[in-house]
């Protein structure tokens, strides 16, 4: 494995070291251990991660967000329930005018 | 569902999916009609899924998804080729502490669409190469390429967003120096 390759694989590799024991990494951490050039951009690229992580996690979501869609559910959950009511009532509708025979399905 | 565990579910996702799609669409509004649209079909579809453990994963999938179809009605999707991978260096690594949320949010929006996703996942949800391939349906090669140029082209638009912050910083000091001078 050369290095172009092995920074193709650790460019997958999360910074918190969830994947440390993961095979597919094995060799490639293995090269970076083995050359410092390597080892010295991989160093850097786990720090980078980190960084991008923490600042990306500052970005502040609409404070309404929540609340809109609570309440946008609400709506809909309601709406579903009327939806099934409407089905229910008009399938009974069909079954008793079949069986009074005032419908004719046949 | 009940209602208790979807409050728990908006709670514990919202905010991390609303940076995702802020991170692909185009405006705020659009990235938190995504992330609303994204819960409601939660609401409708969600209760059919099984494991509940993949809630997380279902969540951002389906949030990319929407994102694809609306997205389709607005450009032909562009095709990129992943054979064409040309050398990216990546030996010089940005400042990082000079920029704030804002800047680095931006210098991922600038990064291709293609490559914005996977990015994205890995950083705000810090998923696996194998989660991302099946939030966005691809292969893990795919990914590990996707992840490697994306990351080269984020390194890319933070040492230019490096390079003006310190341009500035240096025509500020000299109309310092000017002014005392005059």
């Amino acid at each position: 494995m050369d290095n172009r390759e092995a920074k193709f694989i650790l460019s997958a590799y999360r910074p918190n070291g969830q994947d440390s024991s993961d095979p597919h990494f094995g060799d490639a951490l293995a090269q970076a251990r083995r050359d410092p050039i390597l080892q010295h951009w991989f160093e850097d690229s786990v720090a980078l991660d980190s960084a991008m992580t923490e600042l990306l996690h500052a970005v502040p979501a609409p404070a309404n967000l929540r609340e809109n869609i609570l309440a946008g559910a609400k709506l809909n959950r309601a709406s579903h329930w009327k939806k099934r009511f409407v089905k229910w009532a008009i399938a009974a509708v069909l079954m008793l005018g079949c069986e009074c025979g005032i419908i004719d399905l046949a | 569902m009940s209602t208790d565990h979807f409050q728990q579910l908006v709670d514990q996702q919202y905010a991390l999916l609303y940076r995702f799609a802020l991170s692909l669409a185009k405006s705020e509004a659009d990235a938190a009609d995504l992330t609303q649209q994204t819960f409601f079909l939660w609401a409708s579809k969600g209760d059919h899924l099984r494991d509940r453990s993949k809630a997380r994963s279902w969540l951002f999938t389906i949030l990319y998804r929407e994102f694809l179809g609306r997205r389709r009605h607005e450009v032909r999707f562009p095709k990129v080729e992943l054979d064409d991978v040309r050398e990216q260096e990546m030996s010089i690594s940005p400042n990082v502490n000079v920029f704030d949320s804002t800047t680095v949010l931006q210098a991922l929006r600038n990064v291709e669409e293609l490559f914005r996703a996977p990015l994205t996942l890995f950083y705000l949800e810090q998923f696996s190469y194998q989660e991302i391939a099946d939030i966005l349906e691809v292969p893990i090669g795919t990914v590990m390429s996707r992840l490697s140029r994306g990351k080269a082209q984020l390194r890319e638009q933070l040492l230019s967003n490096e390079e003006v912050l310190r341009n500035k910083v240096v025509s500020f000091q000299s109309d310092r120096r000017e002014e005392s001078h005059g």
